[in-house]
């Protein structure tokens, strides 16, 4: 078990590099950088000024230097846990990080936390009456969060308050530890709208585990056994169905610790996904390594951990 | 023939259903020059006219029919999601099987680019694509292409796996089959059945994805009728005018429903470990 | 200087005050609630040009001149109790008001005033309003005594002093500017205006609270001011409607749609149509082809309806065809009635279709293909659209290209287009000087279809120097005139843009500014109960 951790934690280093020598190059091969962007975006000085003031500002951020040399001094802060300023903000990564991930955390927990409660017990039922008409309405119900993009499921929820309660969710963010009551007041809303969307593939996961479960043997022996016997070995049957499910689950997770752009602009909850949008839109390369990479990290962290619950439950997993 | 297809709707009843929504689907998109009473881009009709005889969908902000354009917009988002997906799912799958057969180092190190590319977020991913290729239909199924071509390749990857090392292909390897045979006779047939439920669901994927990259400026051009950009547009004025959020978003929903009830009925009736329940 | 627009805003707060009657007492308390369209990032209002950092620290300083907030066309002092000319127009003196503090304590004198301008006019630090205004105009700065400056000005100019009004010519603590290097971050914040900084969530809200020892007694009427930072159209308005904001941002202004829906929702709003002093341009790349061919942009020229982009894209809301708004700058715009005799501007199009159509297959016979860039920001897509349709009436078929917000100034400014379907542009400084220097000379900024116009040059140039008021203003009809009449410009300008806004009855003595950057300030503005 160690030597399969120790293994999966060394493939981090050459994801992770890859992964940020992706968005090195993706990002320069965008048009337009830092300095441009600034000095063009007003029009108001001659051309003659203008050309001055990019190269002046590029000099500043080090954008004149070659390129490959740029990634190693960026990788030598990464390393040393500096991750440099932001261009935009002029102040370092490292706080704009601290600030946005514990909103997109709790965000991401919450709706992982709504998604299980409402998308398992579906897939579950799914899976036991399959083909009764209860397993189809159980599908229909669960696609349909699928069925619109987040932007429109959002934008409905936000102005369906509006119009129907004359209310609208907070505006402005405060910490849950601050405020708990406002906090949520603000984030159930974004929260349900993704676990609604994301709760499709689970329950689709959680119905094929569990019908192939269901099948085995055992199963079908303890139906036949009675009762009592009956209700253990389905409980035991569902623990081993939802064990890939909790991988795809930690996959979403980690997907959403990233921050789901739409639902944080419509919401206005200033998370990572706001911010990362923001960055890439202002060329702020800086940010947009750093916040890549916490995203890489924390992807890959919460498959392994997933991994090893895995195989941790079942022993009968074995590890190629 | 319709034995077979009768077993089928009877078995399966969403996944007729399904198949059926996919079907007049096609149908619109094919002949979408023939049933669109207009232009996908043509204006000069009055702005946010509600729905009415002359217009049964009602107009846009610009000034055109919605109708025509939701039309338009079945062989748009259709030919969006499946060129996109064909080629990604595609390509990744081939990926998937050549480094899960040959091992070794190539397959290592290909792992690690499919990781690092799946690492990444997706949306971000896709609109640094678009803005480096520019904004345009072809660029959206290439930025589309690239975000399904590795989790293709991972999940094609672990099945192959799974058949390489089944015997027979042991067998034939040991009897001097050419590995290109091997692949080509019993490997990637083995895999169909994920490849074509990897197919369906992704081409809904790919449409709803592209609706979201255009909320955020980066999806199609405005004027082609995508209903990920009709949509965008609509819920600027979604009081004014409700119709331009409810039809695109019925087609789109129609869309992903039918995708996925038939998707779900072919991993049903194909994969083995599916059929059948409790009895 | 502009009666017309003095006329218009006293009849828009006279509609704005009619629920209340003007004999109404200010009361005091109160929290004001409004949005920006986006997050400022960097707070530093000398080196930074977007609108929204101009919201989110207008309350908070001072300058030596600015528009009343009263009267938002007229100039009068702000730190600057009153100030004189030499007869010669080079040497303004302003003189100080006294027992001024910053936020912080400290006293306010004339070395801050020296400060600020040192570094916004140094020809290597980056201001792209203020400075860039100043910077033609102004040679030196002095501090003559702690309460007194002078300004000795490169000529007499006519713009200086309403350039110098502008609230991006705010003035900083010479300490803070020496404690902190710039003026970005929010600790930085440091005032003598009516309100102090006193939050940042960046990405949530911004918030202002009373300054309890401004130097007017008794102002601000204000307990705070709150921004929430909200991004996108259906947000804000559904901010709007929920009662959540008691006015709307400058930029981008409603539409004519969203005003109808704030309407329906809520009955305790005026809702009312403004200028924004910003101008709609489609721009032709005269440096390559086809639009290097001045019979080209002609025919451009001739083909656009502006009348209908103004009736259909603004919804209305705005006034076509002119190079100056008679509402904003009275007097030095040529005539409406001229204005719309002009080619390309004519009603109906018969004749300058047909002409456009004939100089199209003079060249280009069996149509020309273009690709027409844009950025995708608010409804550009939706004006992109009509302008393609426009020109396909006289052979022209463009596909449009549409760039990434900050990725597209960029291309505009590097050249890298052969049309822009619409670009719009605010002016920084009410007169009349501005659209010229920014837009249409040969090295303005904005001039992205690099079209060098040595008649232009002269005229605008001679403008800017004239001490005469009727003299200045036969230049600018001699311009307006040279460039609508040739018909071959490289930035075509389509119309002023002019917005719906709303205002929550509750608030008293809030005036539109003649900018859109300026009077966010809310110094006199009071909530009612």
């Amino acid at each position: 078990m160690r030597q399969y951790v120790a293994r999966r934690l060394a493939l981090f280093v050459p994801t992770l590099v890859g992964a940020s020598l992706l968005v090195f190059v993706l990002m320069r091969l965008v048009p337009g950088d830092i300095a441009e962007i600034l000095v063009y975006q007003t029009g108001s000085e001659s051309s003659v000024i203008q050309t001055k003031q990019i190269q002046q500002i590029r000099a500043e951020l080090g954008l004149d230097r070659p390129v490959a040399i740029q990634y190693l001094a960026w990788m030598g802060g990464a390393l040393r846990g500096d991750f440099g300023q932001s261009y935009t903000q002029r102040r370092p990564v490292w706080d704009i990080l601290a600030e946005r991930v514990p909103r997109s955390l709790e965000l991401a927990v919450l709706t992982l936390a709504i998604a299980v409660v409402w998308a398992i017990p579906l897939g579950v039922i799914s899976a036991v009456r399959q083909n009764s008409w209860l397993d189809y309405a159980a599908r229909v119900l669960s696609l349909s969060g699928l069925s619109l993009p987040l932007f429109v499921t959002g934008v409905l929820i936000l102005y369906g308050l509006v119009r129907l309660f004359r209310w609208i969710p907070p505006l402005e963010f405060v910490a849950f530890t601050e405020n708990p009551v406002e906090n949520l007041k603000q984030l159930i809303w974004p929260a349900l709208c993704q676990a609604y969307y994301i709760s499709a593939p689970i329950t689709r996961l959680t119905r094929s585990e569990m019908l192939e479960v269901i099948r085995h043997d055992y199963v079908r022996t303890a139906r036949a056994k009675g009762l009592a016997e009956r209700a253990v070995v389905y409980r035991h049957a569902l623990k081993n169905a939802l064990l890939p499910v909790v991988t795809f689950i930690g996959w979403w997770g980690g997907r959403l610790l990233g921050g789901v752009v739409i639902m944080e602009m419509i919401f206005v909850v200033p998370g990572m996904g706001t911010a990362l949008l923001h960055a890439v839109s202002q060329r702020d390369y800086p940010t947009v390594q750093a916040m890549i990479f916490v995203m890489a990290l924390v992807f890959l962290t919460v498959n392994l951990v997933v991994d090893l619950l895995y195989a941790w439950i079942d022993p009968r997993i074995r590890y190629a | 023939m319709l034995a077979a297809l009768g077993r089928f709707v009877v078995r399966q009843p969403l996944g007729a259903a399904g198949a059926l929504v996919v079907l007049a689907l096609v149908a619109v998109a094919v002949l979408a020059p023939r049933l669109a009473p207009h232009g996908p881009k043509e204006t000069g009709f009055a702005p946010y006219v509600a729905p009415s005889a002359e217009f049964p969908m009602g107009t846009d902000q610009v000034g055109r029919d919605v109708l025509s354009r939701v039309i338009w917009g079945a062989r748009l988002s259709l030919y969006v999601g499946l060129a996109s997906v064909v080629l990604g799912i595609t390509l990744g799958s081939l990926w998937g099987v050549a480094t899960a057969y040959f091992g070794g180092a190539a397959d290592a190190g290909s792992q690690r680019v499919v990781d690092s590319l799946m690492a990444l977020p997706p949306i971000i991913l896709a609109l640094s694509l678009m803005a480096a290729l520019g904004q345009s239909v072809t660029n959206v199924i290439l930025a589309l292409t690239i975000l399904l071509t590795p989790t293709a390749a991972r999940t094609v990857r672990s099945v192959a796996l799974g058949v390489a090392a089944a015997p027979y292909v042991e067998a034939a390897r040991a009897t001097g089959g050419s590995n290109w045979r091997i692949i080509r006779r019993h490997v990637i047939p083995n895999c169909m059945a994920s490849y074509i439920v990897l197919m369906t669901t992704n081409v809904s994927y790919a449409i709803v994805v592209e609706a979201s990259l255009s909320f955020l400026g980066a999806g199609a051009p405005p004027d082609e009728p995508s209903w990920g950009g009709m949509l965008t547009a609509g819920v600027q004025a979604l009081e004014t005018a409700p119709w331009m959020v409810f039809f695109p978003g019925l087609a789109i929903s129609l869309a992903v429903f039918g995708l996925n009830l038939l998707g779900d009925s072919i991993r049903d009736l194909t994969d083995p470990r599916l059929r059948g329940g409790l009895g | 200087m502009t009666t017309s627009l003095i006329a218009r805003i006293l009849a828009v707060s006279l509609l704005l005050t009619t629920a209340a009657s003007a004999q109404e007492k200010p009361r005091q308390g109160g929290i004001l609630n409004w949005f920006d369209y986006g997050d400022p990032g960097r707070l530093d209002v000398h080196a930074e040009s977007p609108l929204v950092v101009q919201q989110a620290t207008a309350g908070v300083y001072s300058g030596l001149l600015h528009y009343d907030p009263e009267e938002p066309a007229k100039v009068i002092g702000d730190l600057a109790e009153r100030w004189t000319v030499s007869p010669d127009g080079k040497t303004y003196t302003f003189h100080l008001r006294k027992g001024v503090k910053w936020h912080d304590g400290q006293p306010f004198s004339s070395a801050d005033v020296k400060a600020t301008f040192d570094r916004i006019l140094n020809p290597d630090f980056k201001s792209p309003k203020c400075g860039a205004s100043l910077k033609p105009i102004v040679a030196s700065v002095e501090a003559v005594d702690p309460n007194t400056v002078t300004f000795q000005l490169k000529f007499p100019a006519a713009p200086f002093v309403p350039s110098l009004a502008s609230a991006w010519c705010r003035i900083a603590a010479k300490h803070v500017l020496a404690k902190y290097g710039d003026l970005n971050a929010p600790e930085a914040q440091i005032g003598t205006g009516p309100f102090k900084f006193k939050k940042y969530e960046r990405g949530s809200v911004i918030e202002w609270e009373r300054n309890p020892s401004y130097f007017i007694p008794g102002l601000p009427y204000l307990d705070g001011v709150k921004q929430f930072i909200l991004v996108g159209g259906p947000t804000q308005l559904a901010a709007a409607k929920a009662s959540k904001v008691m006015l709307w941002d400058a930029w981008p202004p409603m539409r004519k749609t969203q005003a109808d829906e704030l309407r329906r929702a809520r009955d305790d709003v005026e809702i009312y149509q403004a200028p924004i002093n910003t101008i709609f341009l489609i721009y032709l790349n005269a440096r390559k082809p086809p639009f290097n061919n001045p019979d080209l942009r002609r025919a451009v020229n001739l083909a656009i309806d502006r009348q209908e982009l103004v009736a259909k894209s603004l919804e209305g809301a705005g006034v076509p065809c002119a190079i100056l708004d008679p509402k904003l700058v009275g007097d030095f715009a040529l005539p409406l009635e001229e204005v719309a005799k002009t080619p390309g501007c004519r009603q109906p199009k018969d004749q300058d279709l047909a002409e456009a159509k004939r100089l199209v297959e003079k060249h280009h016979p069996g149509g020309l293909d273009i690709e027409v860039g844009l950025r995708s920001v608010g409804n550009y897509a939706d004006r992109a659209q009509l302008v393609v349709s426009q020109l396909r009436k006289v052979g022209i078929r463009g596909t449009l290209k549409t760039h990434e917000s900050a990725a597209g100034f960029a291309a505009w400014g590097k050249g890298d287009f052969t049309m822009i379907a619409t670009q719009d542009r605010s002016m920084d400084v009410n007169d009349p000087s501005g659209i010229f220097h920014i837009v249409y000379t040969t090295e303005a900024g904005s001039n992205y279809g690099r079209l060098s116009d040595a008649k232009v040059d002269e005229l605008a140039e001679r403008a800017l120097r004239e001490g005469n008021r009727d003299r200045r203003k036969q230049l600018y009809w001699e311009l307006q005139r040279h460039i609508l009449g040739r018909a071959d410009t490289a930035s075509i300008p389509v119309g002023w843009v002019e917005g719906w806004f709303f205002l929550d009855k509750r608030l008293r003595n809030y005036k539109h500014g003649v900018t859109t950057y300026d009077n966010n300030t809310f110094m006199k503005v009071w909530l009612a109960q």
